[in-house]
């Protein structure tokens, strides 16, 4: 990286003067960073010059070092005048940000190296995330660098620059002042961001007649119908499960994709032991993650779930004294009945501490069921709590955006302003968007990257990224949490508040200042004192203390900054009273499932919608249940595959209604028969480089407006043609071997002498290394109860560690490169299989078969245990990897990192070493946060704490399954796991004595249906 | 001032004879030269037992015990590493590499010995080539030849011819053979 | 044209087996007949052969480069199975190598006279294998250009080799096989050389065989000390053989990869070296004896004692199967067992039937004595064992990494076309390597076969006397 001296050429001084920050600004944010930063914050607070004149510095700095193809970017930058004691080189600094999912905040903290934002792990203290972190949240820093993101701003063969951009806005806004906007459109996703809100209400009031119109193919309008139904209004729902003793779900795959899953992953967890074990009973078609964690999986059509739901209910109505649901009950035959009575007197049993879900693709009138049984049950207010909803588009449905598409046909909208993501890819194929899109004379879009939306459009704006841009959003609570950049904009961008509020003439201001000043009014705050307005561009450091104390506003803003949410902003819940005969009467109309194949629609785990599918970190993780990378496919069970004789990796011709698609199918154990099961989001027209690396289809174009989520009478046709899915587990069977051990609930008091034959010494004629008195003896355990499965363990070690990616030829080779892999297995019925999933990396094992193996000591032992690969000492015979009992070695086949784009270097964590072809490499425990650790005890004078390091895996962790600390200490977590009863070590019998431990995985079946 | 005698024999049993009549006649220098090895040239000659073997067995167990030495050395004192918590020390993994450098040096003292040590090669010429039919001696001929005095040579050259030699040439040396 | 087919042989004792020296040609003609591959005119078909092995030559470079250049991800390999073809041609290779050091070693310490006229030959298989076989050791590394690391040097790193791994015995133990039989080699070739150098009509031979014969004038003092030497070095190498494919093994058996933890590998191993090594001496013996006339000195005796040691070691092997079998079955060991029923009805079940029938099945036939004097079915018996112990090999190699502890990280191996190009160009740069050992050195020792000839010729003077006493009586 350049020295930060570097002058940077910006633009002329008009923009200047609007960009540059003042003292009083400087002032601002250089306390923004400060004061009482939330666990997991590296670092002490930044003390004069702002952090973020430092980032302009940087990004301006970065940009020259890094994109010849990009402009330089606006700001003028000045070098240091004292360099704050934030960014001492080296020493990475850890802000609180909000990224949004659906709309909805998620509370992260970024790490950021020098101002290069590399690493997102959750903020505990965001009511959305107890925390951990999912998959495609460690894989946002790859999307801020990506080389192929847009740049610029460009249409009808023009391009501008920022000032030209907002002029020619400006003059298109006063074009449609005349006639009140009625010939304007927004095309918007639903969003929870008050400053976003109030620059819509502004821009209605000077267009009356133009319409926001919000469209999300991930959109949950179902729940909020369902809500309305229930409750007459569109209420928001937020799941607690932290008390919930009995948990029904009605297909909602709540600890992967739906409501706040972070969150509710970590309090499942939590409730994964003993004492206070829970119990989930999880109706699905799919194979979900939640499915795999649950109890008692009923595998059905998603269109049955609607009527077990109702079974349950007319159970819990005739037995279990809540008549007010008979009316909503409707009893079932057979298996089903038998289910349903076991889970209503289960759910009977614990009135007021248990829950029942229902997942985004059920009708309305089944989530109004949901919340009805919640209601009879007791749990509003304790495990289910309302709130208003802080969506500013409860109807993102897809009628809105059939509406939208019917006027631009009419040639109604002579200006379409866009910042959706790719609504051209995600409208339903009933609704003709793409042929509408093109009648608008004008459509302006807002995109990250060169997506099919953004080539058709005839303005197209490079949006800025999240982590560049200024910004709020709230969490299903209501609660607010701030945006903020972790670095100027790379590229020549700008964000959705700047281009919204270009429409009112505001942009100038800059997204700072507007979401900054919105605040200071929302608040109630008095106006910020003149006085603390400095001259443009002066390069004299501020007097910080002095602002600070000038504008008690200040103070709470940095306050909100440094903690990433604002203090006390949520929503009150709600006691609301459900209107049963209303929702019996939504029941009643309820389709009956018909015969015949259904299809149903998935948000898939890796790529959500559709907006991961350029992320190659996101591609190449293996998917939570079919470990499937770089492609998707139909899934199905084997029964039904059996009898459509059809085979994985086969191809087929799905045909829904007069619409026809190629995909090659899957077959899943445990999915729902007669079912097929279409993840959304895959074959994008023109996708990128890593877009088009997988098999291409796009369920799209299966997707009507009716039926978003699932349709029925879906022929399937074998073709004859195969093609290659890269899957990296290959063996989802356990040969009878103890591999990932699963116990009853009840079994775990007998079941000591089994399990200690997985454990404690094993005779050897070698004598073992005596650790005891190191200081510190690294070790790590995997709770099983409690892992879930998701992957984000293997991206957040992907991003802490710099492990390259190898593509789809790569996986097909199994040459993944994955330090940390989740295996997952199946036990019990092909048909109806469990699941158990295993995270898996190296063990650090006390005698390792891979060290004696090696002849030139590349892989050794430290003395605190840590079974170390030195890469530079490393010849590449890879005997250690043939002679690792646990294959969790990776090999540099090729120069992964030989021409890496420069964007791409600043991702890289400089704490770790960035291998070269060749070389062996594998977990090394994070020895690099061990080392920081060290390194800040030792400056302290003290030991390092008993949980101090948290590895990269194991702070991603969602549901805290993973636990790593000092074994030669007996206060520390990792201690209490390794002496637990349920814990064991694999491949015991080697006598490999690892470090790492797994605990048994725990299910609590329902005696009555065993 | 000597020279070298070379006669040339058609039997194995003449040639044998005539090196013992030579010996017998007290003169040393006498040499036999033939395609193969022939039995009986040794106590023909009176030659002495070979010290090959001796060299060799030297060698070998230099060998062995520096190869033992060095992995001791190297692996268990110089930088004695926790290895899969093996002993940096363990003798029987230390057996290949011991027994492998024992026959290396063994053999090539062997060899560096014969063709250095004892047969002072290389030498690409020597007077003995100075005759042409004396090339018969790697095909199918059998030679002796007896290194004396420039005075006796004549006479030598009588006797060979006297035992059976089929041709005889006298070539004018420097030094001994 | 030699003067040796008009030699008359003596009648022969009809209850001995084939002559190992057919007639008793005299030296000069011996020598000519010897020599004459060395000295004639370029062959066309030699010619011919050259060419096109230099072809595969090519293609093998080309593969080389590959692999250096771009990573040995050009090859199949992959996690779990890390080694594969590399491997697999390495122990291929050594294992063929033994067979020479054997026959000219082994068999020279027990005297036996057929080995004389092969043992050159064997010997030069035995070095050119070896030169094969030392190469992938070194490009399987992902970074070759340190394979030097694993020798014991002072560096200023400190770093020593780790003498606990099998990988730096291998170091040591190919290296010395290579040296000694280097030695060995040239010792047994000076005496001839110097023979080239007296034959050779023009100056240039004469110059460049005079320099390597180091001038040896067959002087009784040097043949004295030859002979020793000689012997202690065939005393030296026959240890060495066995320890080498001894170690060669231990690459696997001191792992714990269920199929590569066997106790019973040493010997196995070494079963199999002989084994292969015997079939490819007939594989290129059979030929070359056609082609340049040395029927009269490789005789069909010595086919026959080859053919039976193939036999002989081939049951080695077999009982080495069974006993793998056995234990898998008898140690209980649910992995063990699993990786053993893996090769039978896993997804390499193809390499393992033609393992098995190549090498137990298809030499049950020299059981017939008629089948091992046939050159042809000889031939093709040779051919197979090849075929069948590189299918020994990748199996007990590749085959055992498909499957080992951790079924989620089992998968399959596949070659690409530079695994394939690096075997078969291997087998052409051999072959380049051997046709230039034929034209330009004596392929048979001339020395110990005109020695040989007068031992025979002693004998059949003391039969004849004895015969004559009989007579007399």
């Amino acid at each position: 990286m350049p020295s930060l001296g570097l002058p940077i050429y910006g633009q002329p001084s008009g923009l200047d003067a609007r960009r540059w920050r003042t003292l009083e600004e400087h002032a601002g944010q250089a306390a923004g960073a400060s004061s009482e930063f939330p666990d997991g914050a590296a670092t002490e607070p930044p003390e004069g010059v702002s952090r973020r004149g430092f980032l302009q510095v940087l990004g301006a700095s970065v940009a020259l070092a890094g994109l010849e193809a990009c402009k330089p970017p606006r700001e003028n930058v000045v070098s240091y005048v004292r360099q704050p004691p934030s960014v001492t080189p080296s020493i990475p600094s850890t802000y609180a940000t909000a990224l949004s999912r659906d709309g909805y905040a998620i509370g992260v903290l970024v790490t950021s190296w020098e101002g290069r934002p590399t690493k997102v792990e959750g903020n505990r203290d965001h009511p959305a995330t107890g925390g951990g972190t999912d998959a495609i949240l460690q894989a946002v820093p790859l999307d801020l660098y990506d080389p192929a993101r847009l740049s610029g701003f460009a249409g009808k063969g023009r391009s501008w620059g920022l000032t030209g951009l907002f002029t020619e806005l400006s003059a298109i806004a006063r074009e449609h002042a005349a006639d009140g906007g009625a010939r304007l459109r927004f095309l918007v996703e639903p969003t929870t961001s008050p400053t976003l809100a109030e620059l819509r209400k502004r821009i209605l009031a000077r267009f009356p007649r133009s319409r926001f119109d919000a469209w999300s193919a991930a959109g949950e309008d179902a729940g909020r119908a369902g809500a309305a139904l229930a409750f007459g209004r569109p209420l928001e729902a937020t799941w607690h499960l932290a008390d919930a003793d009995v948990i029904l779900s009605l297909e909602a795959d709540f600890l992967a994709l739906e409501g706040e899953p972070l969150r509710q992953a970590a309090e499942f967890g939590a409730r994964r032991e003993p004492p206070r074990m829970n119990r989930l009973y999880v109706a699905e078609a799919p194979y979900t993650v939640t499915g795999g964690a649950a109890d008692h999986r009923l595998r059905m059509r998603s269109s049955e779930v609607g009527a077990f739901g109702r079974a349950v209910a007319a159970e819990l109505a005739a037995r279990h004294g809540l008549a007010q649901l008979a009316p909503l009950g409707a009893p079932a035959q057979g298996e089903r009945a038998k289910a349903a009575a076991a889970i209503a007197k289960d759910l009977a049993g614990a009135r007021g501490r248990s829950l029942v879900l229902a997942g985004v693709r059920q009708p309305p009138a089944v989530h109004a069921l949901a919340a009805a049984m919640n209601d009879a049950l007791g749990n509003s207010g304790k495990t289910v709590r309302w709130h208003a909803s802080p969506v500013l588009d409860p109807d993102a449905g897809t009628a809105t955006i059939a509406r939208l598409a019917k006027e631009l046909e009419a040639g109604q909208v002579d200006t379409l302003v866009v910042t959706a993501w790719n609504p051209l890819h995600t409208a339903p194929a009933d609704v003709d968007l793409r042929r509408a899109f093109r009648k608008a004379p004008r459509s302006i879009v807002l995109a990250l990257r060169d997506d099919e939306t953004a080539r058709a459009a005839t303005i197209r704006l490079a949006a800025t990224h999240p982590l560049e841009s200024w910004g709020d959003l709230r969490s299903r609570d209501g609660t607010v949490a701030v945006v903020q950049p972790l670095i100027a904009p790379l590229h020549e961008t700008i964000t959705e508040v700047e281009l919204l509020a270009a429409f009112v003439d505001d942009a100038v201001r800059g997204p700072w200042r507007i979401v900054r000043d919105g605040w200071r009014t929302r608040g109630g705050f008095p106006p910020a004192p003149p006085t603390a307005v400095g001259p443009t561009g002066s390069t004299s450091p501020p007097d910080t203390n002095r602002t600070l104390r000038a504008d008690p506003f200040d103070r709470a803003w940095e306050g909100w900054l440094a903690a990433g949410v604002v203090a006390k902003s949520a929503a009150a819940a709600e006691a609301p009273k459900a209107d049963l005969a209303r929702v019996a009467q939504a029941l009643r109309t309820l389709p009956a499932p018909g015969a015949g194949l259904e299809v149903g629609f998935a948000l898939d785990a890796k790529v959500h919608d559709g907006r991961g599918l350029e992320n190659a970190w996101l591609q190449e993780l293996p998917h939570p249940v079919t470990k499937l990378t770089w492609d998707a496919a139909a899934m199905l069970s084997p029964a039904t595959a059996k009898k459509l004789g059809l085979a994985s990796g086969e191809v087929a011709e799905l045909k829904l209604g007069e619409r026809r698609l190629d995909v090659p199918v899957l077959v899943v154990p445990g999915h729902a028969d007669d079912a097929v099961t279409l993840p959304l989001g895959y074959g994008q027209a023109g996708p990128g480089a890593v877009g088009k690396v997988g098999v291409q289809f796009d369920a799209y174009l299966l997707r009507s407006a009716a039926a978003p989520w699932i349709a029925a009478g879906l022929e399937v046709r074998p073709t004859g043609r195969r093609v290659d899915l890269a899957i990296t587990q290959g063996h989802f069977d356990m040969e009878g071997r103890a591999i990932a051990l699963g116990l009853d609930l009840g079994e775990l008091d007998h079941a000591k002498a089994e399990l200690d034959e997985h454990r404690g010494a094993q005779a050897s004629i070698l004598t073992p290394v005596d650790y005891s008195q190191q200081e510190y003896r690294w070790g790590m355990a995997i709770d099983l109860s409690r892992c879930i499965g998701c992957g984000a363990c293997t991206l957040a070690c992907q991003a802490e560690n710099n492990i390259p990616v190898v593509g789809k030829e790569g996986v097909l080779r199994s040459r993944e490169m994955h330090w940390l892999r989740v295996d997952r297995y199946f036990t019990g019925t092909a048909e109806d299989p469990q699941s158990v999933s295993q995270p898996l990396a190296c063990v650090h094992c006390e005698a390792a078969p891979c060290e004696y193996v090696c002849p030139v000591n590349a892989t050794v032992h430290s003395e605190e245990g840590l079974n170390e690969m030195v890469y530079n000492r490393c010849v590449g015979t890879r005997y250690c990897s043939n002679n690792c009992p646990y294959k969790v070695r990776r090999f540099n086949w090729f120069d992964y990192r030989g021409e890496m784009a420069p964007t791409l270097q600043m991702l890289m964590n400089p704490d770790v070493t960035v291998r070269a072809r060749g070389v062996m490499e594998k977990c090394t425990y994070c020895t690099q946060r061990i080392e920081r650790a060290r390194i800040g005890a030792r400056t302290a004078g003290r030991k390092i704490g008993p949980d101090e390091v948290v590895p990269a895996c194991a702070q991603a962790c969602p549901s805290q399954a993973i636990v790593f600390g000092n074994l030669n200490d007996p206060a520390s977590a990792v201690s209490r796991k390794h002496h637990d009863a349920r814990a064991y070590e694999l491949l015991h019998e080697l006598g490999t004595r690892p470090r790492t431990a797994y605990l048994v995985k725990l299910r609590n079946p329902n005696p009555e249906l065993a | 001032m000597t020279s070298l005698v070379l006669g040339e024999f058609g039997e194995e049993a003449a040639l044998l004879e005539a090196a013992r009549v030579l010996r017998a006649k007290g003169i040393d220098g006498v040499d036999l030269h033939s395609p193969y090895p022939l039995h009986g040239a040794e106590e023909a000659l009176g030659l002495r037992r070979s010290t090959v073997p001796l060299v060799a067995l030297v060698a070998g167990v230099t060998g062995a015990v520096s190869g033992y030495l060095l992995q001791w050395w190297t692996v268990g004192v110089d930088w004695p590493l926790n290895v899969g918590n093996r002993p940096p020390h363990s003798p029987p993994a230390f057996i290949p590499v011991t027994f492998e450098l024992g026959v290396l040096f063994a053999s090539l003292s062997i060899f560096v010995g014969l063709l250095f040590a004892y047969f002072g090669f290389p030498r690409v010429h020597h007077p003995v080539f100075e005759v042409e039919a004396f090339r018969s001696a790697t095909i199918d001929g059998l030679w002796l030849s007896a290194a004396v005095g420039r005075t006796e040579a004549d006479g030598v050259a009588a006797d060979l011819r006297r035992l059976g030699a089929r041709q005889i040439s006298i070539v004018p040396t420097e030094e001994a053979p | 044209m030699s003067t040796t087919a008009h030699v008359p042989a003596p009648p022969g004792d009809p209850l001995e087996s084939a002559p190992v020296l057919v007639g008793r040609p005299d030296d000069r003609a011996l020598t000519e007949s010897l020599l004459r591959p060395v000295l004639e005119p370029t062959r066309k078909g030699w010619a011919a052969l050259l060419l096109l092995l230099l072809g595969g030559m090519g293609f093998w470079l080309l593969a080389l480069y590959k692999t250096l250049f771009v990573g040995i991800g050009v090859w199949g390999n992959n996690i779990p199975v890390a080694w594969a073809f590399d491997i697999t041609n390495f122990v291929w290779w050594i294992g063929i190598g033994h067979a020479g050091t054997l026959i000219s070693a082994i068999l020279l310490l027990f005297q036996q006279r057929w080995r004389t006229s092969i043992n050159r030959f064997a010997e030069a298989m035995t070095l050119f294998a070896v030169a094969m076989a030392g190469m992938y050791p070194i490009i399987h590394l992902g970074r070759p250009w340190l394979f030097w690391w694993l020798i014991p040097y002072p560096s200023t790193n400190y770093l020593w080799p780790n003498f606990k791994s099998a990988l730096p015995w291998d170091v040591f133990a190919i290296s010395t096989y290579g040296t000694v039989s280097v030695l060995f080699w040239y010792i047994g070739l000076v005496p001839d050389l110097a023979t080239l150098r007296d034959a050779a009509k023009d100056r240039t031979r004469r110059i460049v065989y005079g320099i390597l014969s180091f001038g040896w004038r067959g002087s009784a003092r040097h043949w004295q000390h030859w002979r020793v030497g000689y012997l202690l070095l065939a005393g030296l190498s026959t240890p060495l053989v066995v320890s080498v494919h001894t170690i060669v093994s231990f690459d696997f058996a001191i792992s714990q990869l269920p199929g590569w933890h066997t106790t019973i590998f040493p010997p196995y191993f070494v079963a199999g070296a002989i084994f292969s090594g015997f079939a490819m001496v007939l594989t290129l013996m059979i030929p070359a004896r056609k082609a340049f006339g040395f029927e009269q000195v490789v005789t069909l005796r010595h086919l026959d004692n080859m053919a039976k040691v193939i036999l002989a070691t081939g049951l080695m092997v077999a009982y080495g199967y069974v006993m793998e079998w056995f234990i898998a079955w008898y140690s209980g060991n649910a992995n063990e067992w699993f990786a053993f029923w893996n090769r039978v009805a896993g997804p390499y079940q193809l390499v393992y039937a033609v393992q098995i029938f190549c090498n137990v099945v298809a030499p049950q036939i020299l059981w017939v004595r008629a089948a091992r004097t046939n050159v042809l079915v000889l031939f093709c018996v040779a051919i197979l064992v090849n075929v069948g112990m590189w299918a020994e090999r990748f199996v007990i190699i590749a085959v055992s990494l498909t499957r080992d502890f951790i079924p989620s990280s089992w998968a399959n191996y596949s070659p690409t076309w530079v695994d394939w190009t690096l075997l078969f160009g291997s087998m052409a740069t051999f072959g380049v390597l051997f046709l230039l050992f034929l034209r330009f050195i004596p392929a048979i020792p001339i020395s110990e076969v005109k020695e040989l000839r007068k031992e025979l010729e002693h004998e059949d003077h003391h039969r004849a006397a004895t015969r004559a006493a009989g007579e007399g009586a």
